[in-house]
């Protein structure tokens, strides 16, 4: 007779006997592996790239694989925008790595700590065996200082694709309107040219100035422009300095006057989307967001104003780039790829960086696309970005600059709100409030 | 082969003294254990409870005692142990102290604030009697909680922005203050108007909690004391809150939560704190020191979190203590 139901017993030996069956085939040994990190015969080799989501919106860097996968029959890159480091990071630590490639990397935040955690690697030797087209001409062509900010004890950590560099962004209209037709070049012309809009605009929603709220692009680049070294021996601001000390009271003049929103810049983005805002020192790319939104012929994009016209270190600027994670499976090939999709020879993916509005970092993108192809015509104030951040010193090598900001953020809020404490107070303030927290930072 | 039921099955005077042992064996082992193949059901679940749940509280916890840092490779090990050390540090920090103190006074006002509103809320839609109408409002009181915060926060920076928000707009032109605050900008309202944000989005949690526990009291205990004259507020306080005992305990443990930090704070605000820090809480300065700045200090980092994690079951056990009845 036939049983169509499992009894009790049939069916504990039954599910015994599959349990069994499947601890077996797992225990199966393996068909035997490729050399380590080499794929089986005929297979391609995946290269997978670990991206920050909002630089593949930005950047066509899906493209650009695809490109570099048409031309490599062994090779697949796959740009992935996981943006899981924690489980990179674990991968690194245990020596068994999914990933090649990882960014972005802002060297100013993370090429120390990326580094010390045993993230990423060195790629000189990488790109100097590279066959690349523009591999060999890659190191020389890219910007000196932009190079300097990649790097890390001399050795090369991250390709950059475009560098940022803290800028001064205006509106044409407005200013002319106050009948000021050139960028400030120093502080005193950009208080006057400030208040020369609040008087004549008529429009008490419009903030003739803005800053953003970070100490790179605030205080941070006022004091890096009015002081020939603005960093300690210690890597830190050179705070306690007298140009420091009048970045500060220069930065409260303009907020009391209300140049400036509440704070120099509660609420700036918001007015800046509105088209409120006449000028705002800030990445280069936020004033090309502002041509995004307002028209080309309404923003131009300058150096910074600073302290005494001719002086200065110039700006604050840093690379945005991808490394190669340490221990990865493919470090050629992915270095391969990064110079081939970002080095100096692929003029389309540097005309596409330019046109998303990001500076380039090869010399050779401005003396050959920006300076001279009449369609980049509006893109060339990235030539003076590009003389300014040439003379512009690197951010030094350390993990301070979150210390530094935090400090910052607290202190420049109380100095604004509070008229008796003095620029010297509030420098001493974000002097000692970073020393005690990099303090904590030292290993017992 | 012998099996249980097979030895069952033998009178106990006829089995052999084998059968006898075996059986004395099974018993014991029925009577401890059950059924072992429960075990094996139960394992996959157990399996993961412990990798991702276990594991990370008693790593966490190790880590509470150690000088681990993210960025330095050699602290990561059971080497870096430094006994109190965190602990130590924690009690002379003052950002601590201070954002435990910002911390405690959010969640003196969060708790109270969301649980009168929803409790409100939920009494209300309980007294709607048509049940569509019962369902929108119940739709509409739970769409914060639903909402993607990114959305909600951006919503919310329009409502709070000093020049063009919707808010200042009605404060001024509406209600006639000439200086509105600066809701987002000032170190003396930024609390406030993220203490207003979280209450919103949570708030449809609760009263949906609130809204099943009334739905499950007696509608004849309302009848009863109807005809006895029991008004509004007496049906009120006499029936629904004593009926809503076991809910107040599951709405009070949950929000100890908060003592922590909340998502739109660190939407709002980034993790900077607020302006001038005003809006630093204990969880927030943990993140900032375990992701954030320096060599990330995850070890310290997870030495406040253990401190909130004991205040956080403290508190627990106390509601649970005051509130306890035979449901929760």
């Amino acid at each position: 007779m036939l049983h169509r139901s499992l009894s009790r017993r049939q069916f504990l030996k039954t599910t015994a006997l599959t349990g069994a069956g499947l601890a077996l085939v797992a225990c199966a040994p393996a068909v035997a592996p490729a050399a380590e990190g080499q794929p089986s015969g005929g297979e391609k080799k995946e290269v997978r790239v670990m991206l920050s989501s909002w630089a593949v919106n930005e950047v066509p860097f899906d493209q650009m694989a695809q490109e570099f996968n048409a031309n490599h029959g062994d090779i697949e890159v796959k740009i992935d925008s996981s943006d899981d480091t924690t489980k990179l990071v674990a991968q690194v630590a245990s020596g068994k790595v999914d990933w090649s490639g990882y960014g972005i990397i802002s060297p100013f935040l993370d090429i120390v700590a990326n580094v010390s955690s045993g993230l990423i690697q060195p790629m000189d030797e990488l790109i100097s065996v590279s066959t690349e087209e523009g591999a060999t001409t890659l190191m020389e062509d890219m910007i000196p200082s932009v190079r300097a900010d990649a790097s890390y004890e001399d050795k090369l950590y991250i390709i950059p694709y475009s560098f940022e560099n803290i800028t001064f962004n205006w509106r044409n209209d407005y200013f002319g309107a106050a009948g000021v037709s050139e960028a400030p070049r120093t502080w005193d012309a950009w208080y006057e040219a400030a208040s020369a809009i609040k008087a004549t605009s008529g429009d008490a929603e419009l903030i003739p100035t803005s800053f953003v709220g970070a100490l790179w692009t605030d205080a941070g680049a006022l004091i890096a422009s009015a002081l020939e070294q603005p960093y300690t021996s210690e890597g830190l601001l050179d705070w306690m300095s007298e140009e420091a000390i009048a970045a500060l009271e220069f930065y409260r003049k303009m907020v009391a006057e209300e140049l400036t929103p509440p704070h120099g810049f509660d609420g700036w983005f918001e007015s800046f989307q509105r088209g409120k805002v006449a000028s705002v020192q800030a990445q280069s790319s936020r004033g090309v967001w502002g041509q995004n939104i307002h028209g080309k012929d309404k923003w131009t994009t300058s150096v910074i104003p600073t302290m005494r016209e001719g002086t200065g270190s110039g700006t604050v600027y840093w690379g945005n780039g991808l490394g190669v994670v340490n221990k990865a499976p493919y470090p050629q090939e992915v270095v391969d790829f990064y110079v081939f999709a970002f080095g100096p020879a692929n003029t389309n993916f540097q005309k596409a960086v330019i046109q998303s509005g990001k500076t380039p970092v090869y010399n050779s993108s401005y003396d050959q696309i920006i300076n001279v192809e009449a369609e980049f015509e509006a893109y060339r104030w990235m030539s003076g970005m590009r003389d300014d951040v040439t003379n512009s010193l690197p951010v030094p090598r350390n993990t301070f600059y979150l210390i530094q900001h935090n400090a910052y953020a607290k202190r420049i809020v109380e100095f604004t709100d509070d008229p008796t404490m003095t620029a010297e107070q509030c420098a001493q303030l974000i002097f000692d409030d970073s020393m005690a927290e990099i303090e904590k930072q030292q290993v017992q | 082969m012998t099996t249980m039921q097979n030895v069952e099955r033998v009178p106990a005077q006829q089995r052999s003294a084998w059968r006898e042992f075996l059986y004395q064996v099974r018993t014991l082992r029925s009577q401890r254990w059950g059924n072992l193949w429960g075990y094996v059901f139960v394992a996959p679940a157990l399996i993961l409870y412990l990798i991702f749940q276990a594991w990370p509280i008693v790593r966490g916890f190790y880590m509470a005692f150690s000088d681990y840092r993210w960025i330095i490779p050699e602290t990561h090990g059971w080497s870096s142990f430094n006994g109190l050390a965190n602990f130590r540090e924690m009690a002379q920090d003052e950002t601590f102290w201070r954002s435990l103190w910002i911390a405690v006074k959010f969640t003196l006002f969060y708790v109270p604030a969301t649980l009168i509103l929803a409790l409100f809320v939920a009494v209300m839609i309980s007294k709607v009697k048509n049940s569509k109408l019962a369902g929108f409002y119940r739709v509409v009181s739970y769409l914060p909680v639903i909402l993607p915060v990114p959305v909600a926060m951006v919503v919310w920076r329009s409502i709070y922005h000093n020049e063009f928000g919707y808010l200042n707009h009605f404060l001024e032109r509406v209600i006639g203050i000439g200086d509105p605050p600066n809701w987002l900008g000032s170190p003396q309202w930024a609390l406030t108007a993220v203490l207003i944000v979280t209450v919103w989005m949570s708030f449809g949690q609760q009263a949906l909690l609130f809204l099943i526990g009334i739905y499950n009291i007696n509608i004849e205990q309302y009848e009863a004391a109807a005809l006895d004259g029991a008004g509004g507020w007496a049906q009120f306080r006499h029936i629904t809150m004593p009926g809503l005992k076991p809910i107040f305990v599951i709405v009070l443990v949950l929000s100890a939560g908060v003592l922590g930090t909340t998502v739109e704070m660190m939407v709002l605000f980034n993790t900077g704190g607020g302006p001038a820090e005003a809006v630093l809480t204990t969880g927030l300065y943990a993140f900032r020191t375990a992701f954030e700045v320096g060599d990330m200090r995850m070890g310290y980092a997870a030495a406040m979190s253990l401190v909130l994690g004991v205040i956080s079951m403290l508190l627990s056990g106390i509601v649970f203590r005051l509130l306890r009845t035979e449901r929760a």
